[in-house]
């Protein structure tokens, strides 16, 4: 490839073919926020939720408040997912571009 | 109250933190024999990125240690301490640190960085924003700036500790912390750091359980432990100290943001393939989870121990001589050590390679190979090192003033442009400089309360709300970035060399 050709910025996003990994790097990325967000709010509401009131009326469970009890729940299970999610959905693949026999 | 320490329990304190200083530099010895094997053309390949053949558990452990650092020891569960369980849930944020930092960049960074060439985390924006001077600059500045404030705080926090702990002065247990880095990080690079790491990661874990164990068994039952603390003031055990605008906040800081700081993302430019990163996630996790739930919750538990300490961050280290042997003490004292250490190492490496990468090979002296470059990697990581040495013995007012900027300030300037860089192909040069700039400014003004807009947040919520504005619409009213650079980092076919 040229320098005009690699510095031209007058060209369509159509005329780049995408690598099919790039692909599955943004689907992944975009699971790994999801499973965030979706621990970030459980979290929070169960928290805030079972925190709720005043503290002498707090529910105890195994010596521990309730909310402090379930936000720990959670994180554990949250963790099984986090590891369910890398070992099944996450896939393999050759980061080196040897079998790539289309560069220039 | 303080901390107050028996003849004989120094002696043992001090007897164990020897033998895990003499294991590190044996660590320190070993990987400076092993980097002068390498040969010349490869040794900054070798040096920096470990020539990218990483394995799981210490992509793991360096993501998890480094990101950890001496607030997982001591500011973290001094928080605990003192803000109550508010904050131990919003360490919980940081749990899944590594799944987020890998899980979101760690495969296109993995890619991209094998057909550039990237040694440094910088190294990646150069290329992506058409190697833009604004962005190299601000880059290189901030990154030796923050990163190196940051190092410095920390020995002085491990050293401060030391000096409580073992009774010798605060210079003796500074010099022995710099010296035993300055060894691993400036002669094994980050070889030497991650082997280290491994064994500073076991040494913490070690300390953890075994405080964990200790602390149980001397506070007993919970439930009156839990409620004393609530007696104490009922803020120390609801949620609801904290508004849930602000907490929310939090968890983006800690849980989100993180992947931008440099010293996390060193994880995705090292490991070896895509197994080893899968690896990395799980590891990584558990041990970040044992570490944070353990630790900093015990900060909040030794409230119902000892109700009004003096230094709230020598919470876990009081608890530690309170409840354990002093061999045992002497190890957590070698953790906190460790989590300190480990940060500061993997940080060193990443201000080096900033530094020999990105100004040096930049702007200084474009030509410089082989047996150069091999001087220069060295004598700058050695300077760097006596550098932060010297900071750290009479710390400048001005410290505090970067470490309240660090984290905050480099995620502001770092984040949308290396996440729309590496996902979004109409981000180019001009908007990111221009969102890197406007999100460190907008971050500083609100942090610094020079203007009121953080609305109740905390003020990274508004910082990259600015820089995402700025950085898309900049983007959008300019060019697009050169057709090479899109193929580089988003085609299944990219150009090897630019002909003429």
């Amino acid at each position: 490839m040229n320098k005009d050709e690699y510095y031209d910025r007058n060209y369509g996003f159509e005329e780049i073919q995408i690598d099919p990994r790039f692909k599955i790097c943004e689907k992944e990325m975009k699971i790994t926020f999801g499973v965030w967000i979706l621990f970030a709010i459980i979290s929070l509401a169960t928290a805030y939720g079972l925190g709720k009131g005043p503290v002498e009326e707090y529910k105890y469970v195994m010596g521990l408040p309730a909310w402090w009890f379930a936000s720990i729940v959670i994180t554990l299970v949250f963790t099984l997912i986090v590891i369910g999610v890398t070992k099944m959905v996450f896939k393999d693949m050759d980061l080196t571009d040897e079998g790539n026999t289309e560069c220039e | 109250m303080g901390i107050e320490i028996g003849n004989s329990a120094r002696l043992a304190i001090i007897i164990t933190f020897a033998i895990y200083t003499v294991i590190l530099l044996g660590i320190g010895i070993y990987t400076k024999k092993m980097m002068d094997k390498t040969a010349v053309d490869k040794y900054v390949d070798e040096f920096y990125t470990g020539g990218r053949g990483m394995g799981s558990l210490v992509i793991a452990l360096m993501i998890a240690a480094g990101l950890c650092s001496a607030g997982t020891f001591l500011g973290g569960p001094g928080m605990g301490y003192s803000m109550g369980l508010a904050w131990v849930f919003a360490g919980f944020s940081q749990n899944f640190m590594n799944f987020c930092v890998l899980g979101q960049i760690g495969k296109k960074v993995g890619i991209v960085a094998r057909r550039i060439n990237a040694q440094s985390y910088l190294d990646l924006f150069v290329h992506r924003y058409n190697h833009n001077k604004i962005i190299g600059i601000v880059g290189v500045l901030s990154i030796i700036v923050f990163l190196g404030g940051y190092v410095v705080a920390q020995f002085v926090g491990g050293a401060r500790l030391f000096e409580t702990m073992t009774g010798l002065p605060y210079w003796v247990g500074l010099s022995i912390f710099a010296l035993v880095v300055l060894l691993y990080a400036a002669f094994g690079g980050i070889k030497g750091v991650s082997t280290a790491i491994v064994f500073q990661g076991l040494v913490m874990t070690a300390a953890v359980f075994a405080l964990f164990i200790g602390a149980l068994r001397f506070i007993g039952p919970i439930e009156p432990a839990i409620r004393s603390i609530g007696e104490i003031n009922p803020d120390l055990i609801t949620p609801w100290s904290w508004s849930i605008k602000y907490q929310a906040s939090i968890w983006v800081i800690f849980g989100l943001v993180m992947i931008a700081l440099p010293h996390g993302a060193m994880g995705a430019l090292t490991y070896k393939d895509t197994k080893s990163m899968h690896k990395a996630i799980i590891l990584g996790v558990v041990f970040v989870v044992i570490w944070t739930f353990i630790l900093i919750w015990l900060g909040h538990m030794v409230r119902a121990v000892y109700p009004d300490l003096a230094v709230p961050d020598h919470a876990i280290p009081l608890l530690a001589m309170t409840v354990l042997p002093p061999w045992l003490a002497g190890i957590t004292l070698a953790g906190v050590a460790g989590a300190i250490q480990s940060t500061v190492g993997a940080m060193i490496i990443v201000i080096s390679s900033t530094f020999v990468k990105d100004a040096y090979q930049t702007y200084i002296n474009p030509k410089a190979k082989g047996a150069q470059l091999k001087k220069v990697t060295t004598i700058s990581t050695v300077v760097i090192c006596a550098a932060i040495f010297l900071l750290s013995l009479n710390p400048p007012t001005v410290l505090e003033w970067i470490i309240i900027f660090t984290v905050g300030g480099l995620a502001s300037a770092f984040f949308w442009p290396l996440i729309l860089g590496l996902y979004w192909m109409r981000a180019n040069e001009h908007g990111a400089s221009a969102g890197m700039v406007s999100g460190m400014l907008t971050y500083i003004l609100a942090a610094g309360n020079y203007l009121p807009i953080s609305m109740g947040m905390h003020p990274i919520v508004i910082s990259l709300i600015v820089s995402a504005v700025i950085m898309i619409v900049v983007s959008l009213a300019t060019p697009k970035s050169p057709k090479g650079i899109i193929q580089t980092w988003f085609g299944k076919r990219y150009p090897k060399q630019i002909g003429n």
